[in-house]
């Protein structure tokens, strides 16, 4: 089997005059595993209904590899789909379930016990054939779900928050388990979600919307280190937010103002980038957990830059690390987390201690204020 | 809860799971016996006692014996009698299956203010009294009736045609009157399928006729055999309609059964009637439900 591009040209959709969809243009890669991040009602489920042919855009285009589907009925478009509650039939058993696309196909009977019996071996449900649906787990149906929409070998599969009804544990074997089909059959995968840390393990890349539009399209690493808006930086990953004040730029760092003893510099504004602020602007500061240093404060009174000087408020235990939240001096914002490893022999904080946290020009990221921003 | 607590505290341990085993059984059993008793005294008394007594009194008239059934069976006109009324309920079953599908289909398919409407158009007939409706089927069907007027007028036939008191009429009258009771359970049954199994079926490779036959017809079938077997149930006892529309050349079993206890006050033929009535009805029940038990696949299902 061999995946097949996917390409969305400028699509549309409105529901009644509110607009679900708008100028949404993304190319899939053959084989590509690509996740739809977003939040509640950004439009995820509404995409893929239109990949489907479930819905229809009122403009654009949809292709899947040179094939032109946009208002190709369903069950003509050669695109798999696992829906979130599974959606297996309750009068089939397994077998029946995942037979169902090639009766649907004129398969022979010999060719589809075969290939019904290879699938299920594929998903690990030996066994289950007789089964019906309502006697399986939800991890089994799972299983059923996926093999009943790769049975007849689509180009495309499209999942809609598959793993959403299953709980933790289940939820990450099957996570490895849909990359290992995935990898061994090299289908096209656009995977809904709206877990981070899914998308963020599975994908090859990931597509972040919101409101209906494309936000940032791009793999995990990209996503993570360089979000393109506080809406990204926010959503993937954890972020600590600050409310500072631009003061100064120079040969492509800059500097910004915290509080009244507190500065940091930035060395991740890009060229040109650094025009949106200027000088005395307020700007939001977004540092992740795992690039600040906390340190015991020792000396008194002593500012240097890049150094914040806070308050610890509370310490969690998250098993191989430790968050510690951190009040900063003349910050009405809430606290900052700063992850720790929990390993032997770190040092541990308790709560009232100060502290200094010390962080890298390299890791403070600066976003323009109002624009973009979720808050 | 910590092991310390459990040894330091039993009494309270014990307390709070008797709470908690009687909060999962719901009702205690006097609570649920007083919740029932009016139901189960209404039964008793409004139902199995006259019902009762009817069917008994088929047996000591005049004396102990099956006298009754004898005569019954004596008598080819009973038996032709009972058969029409099988005979009638089918066909009405069938008629409405037949009507009522798409509708109740449609019902649950169409967006929602078409479907809205439809709904009132089946729920209206259902809130006028059966009679009204038997009497507009007699200005309809009768000999100067709107149909037969209609006909002579378009040229169509030179002499009226004799529609009313015919089997015919009974049927198109009953199906009429049934028709709510078929489209109920279907529409409830086809409402409860998930769209998504549709739309499964339809990525799957289906087109929309075989994503009907293979998916959604099969799942609506426990509605469409409640349905069928309601309003079988219902036609093999219906009094009113057969009596109106029907005459005496069509007689039914509740026809016959009236007969007996207004006109002729012969109760114990009466009671051997009922009792020949409710067997038949209650060995057809239990057939159809075994039927259907012994088919696996919607065991599932319903
Ligand atoms: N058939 C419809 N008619 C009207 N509005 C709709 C319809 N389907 C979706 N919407 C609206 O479109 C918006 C996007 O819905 P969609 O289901 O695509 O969101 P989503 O990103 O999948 O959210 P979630 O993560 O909650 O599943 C929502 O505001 C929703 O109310
Ligand atoms: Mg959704």
């Amino acid at each position: 089997m061999h995946g097949e591009p996917i390409d969305i040209l400028q699509i549309e959709k409105t529901f009644g005059d509110k607009s679900v969809v708008s100028d949404v243009s993304l190319s899939v890669k053959a084989g590509e595993f690509l996740s739809l991040l977003g939040p509640s009602g950004s439009g995820k489920t509404t995409l893929l209904m239109m990949i489907a042919g479930f819905e229809f855009p009122n403009a654009g285009q949809i292709c899947v590899g040179s094939r032109d589907i946009t208002y190709l009925a369903p069950n003509r478009r050669a695109v798999g789909m696992v829906f979130q509650k599974y959606a297996l039939f309750p009068h089939m058993t397994v077998a029946q379930n995942v037979a169902f696309p090639l009766r649907m196909r004129s398969v022979t009977t010999k060719d589809i016990n075969r290939r019904v019996s290879e699938m299920i071996d594929l998903v690990q449900l030996t066994g289950f054939e007789g089964r019906y649906p309502q006697q399986l787990s939800g991890g089994q149906q799972q299983r059923v779900a996926v093999a009943r929409a790769l049975i007849a070998e689509p180009p495309v599969l499209l999942m809609d928050e598959p793993l959403s009804a299953l709980d933790k544990k289940l939820r990450e074997t099957m996570q490895i388990e849909i990359k290992r089909i995935q990898n061994r059959l090299g289908v096209t995968v656009v995977y809904v979600t709206h877990d981070q840390e899914e998308a963020l393990t599975m994908s090859d890349r990931i597509a972040v919307m919101s409101e209906g539009r494309l936000v940032q399209v791009g793999s995990p690493f990209d996503l993570y280190q360089r979000p393109a808006t506080s809406f990204v930086a926010e959503f993937v990953g954890k972020m600590n937010f600050l409310n500072g004040e631009y003061v100064e730029a120079e040969l492509g760092k800059c500097r910004v103002r915290i509080s009244e003893h507190a500065t940091l510099s930035s060395d991740l504004v890009a060229d040109g980038e650094s025009e949106q602020y200027r000088l005395g602007g307020r700007v939001r500061v977004a540092i992740r957990p795992e690039d600040i240093t906390i340190t015991r404060r020792f000396e008194f009174g002593h500012t240097t830059d890049n150094v914040l000087r806070g308050t610890v408020e509370a310490v969690i235990f998250l098993g191989q690390a430790h968050i510690i939240l951190v009040q900063i001096e003349g910050q009405g914002e809430a606290p900052v987390q700063v992850l720790v490893p929990s390993s032997i022999g770190h040092a541990t904080f308790v709560q009232g201690e100060t502290v200094d946290l010390v962080i890298a020009p390299s890791a403070v990221r600066l976003f323009p204020r109002g624009v973009g921003s979720v808050q | 809860m910590t092991v310390t607590s459990t040894i330091a505290a039993p009494p309270i341990n014990a307390i709070n799971n008797r709470a908690r085993a009687s909060y999962a059984r719901g009702y205690s059993k006097t609570l649920s016996l007083m919740l029932i008793a009016p139901l189960v005294l209404l039964m008793g008394f409004g139902f199995l006692y006259p019902v009762g007594k009817l069917l008994i009194g088929s047996l000591f008239a005049p004396e102990f014996g099956l006298e009754q059934f004898r005569r019954l069976i004596r008598s080819p006109l009973y038996l032709t009698v009972l058969l029409r009324t099988f005979e009638i309920a089918f066909a009405v079953t069938i008629a409405s299956l037949f009507i009522g599908y798409p509708i109740a289909f449609a019902m649950a398919k169409l967006p929602r203010r078409w479907a809205a409407l439809t709904t009132v158009c089946v729920l209206i007939p259902l809130w006028t009294s059966t009679l009204v409706r038997s009497y507009a089927w007699i200005v309809l069907l009768q000999r100067k009736g709107v149909v037969n007027e209609l006909l002579l007028n378009l040229g169509w036939i030179t002499q009226p045609l004799r529609l009313i008191y015919t089997e015919g009429a009974v049927i198109m009258a009953m199906t009429h009157v049934l028709l709510p009771y078929m489209i109920l359970p279907i529409f409830a049954a086809v409402h409860a399928i998930p769209k998504e199994l549709g739309q499964a079926a339809r990525n799957l490779g289906a087109g929309g006729t075989s994503a009907f036959w293979r998916i959604m017809l099969p799942l609506s079938l426990p509605g469409v055999f409640a349905g069928c077997l309601m309003t079988f149930i219902l036609a093999l006892g219906f009094y009113v309609t057969p009596a109106l529309v029907g005459g005496p050349r069509t007689m039914l079993m509740a026809t016959l059964i009236g007969q007996q206890t207004t006109e002729t006050l012969d109760w114990a033929f009466a009671g051997a009637l009922s009792t020949v009535l409710l067997a038949a009805t209650l060995t057809f029940v239990i057939a159809f439900r075994k039927t259907l038990s012994l088919n696996r696949g919607f065991a599932g299902v319903a």
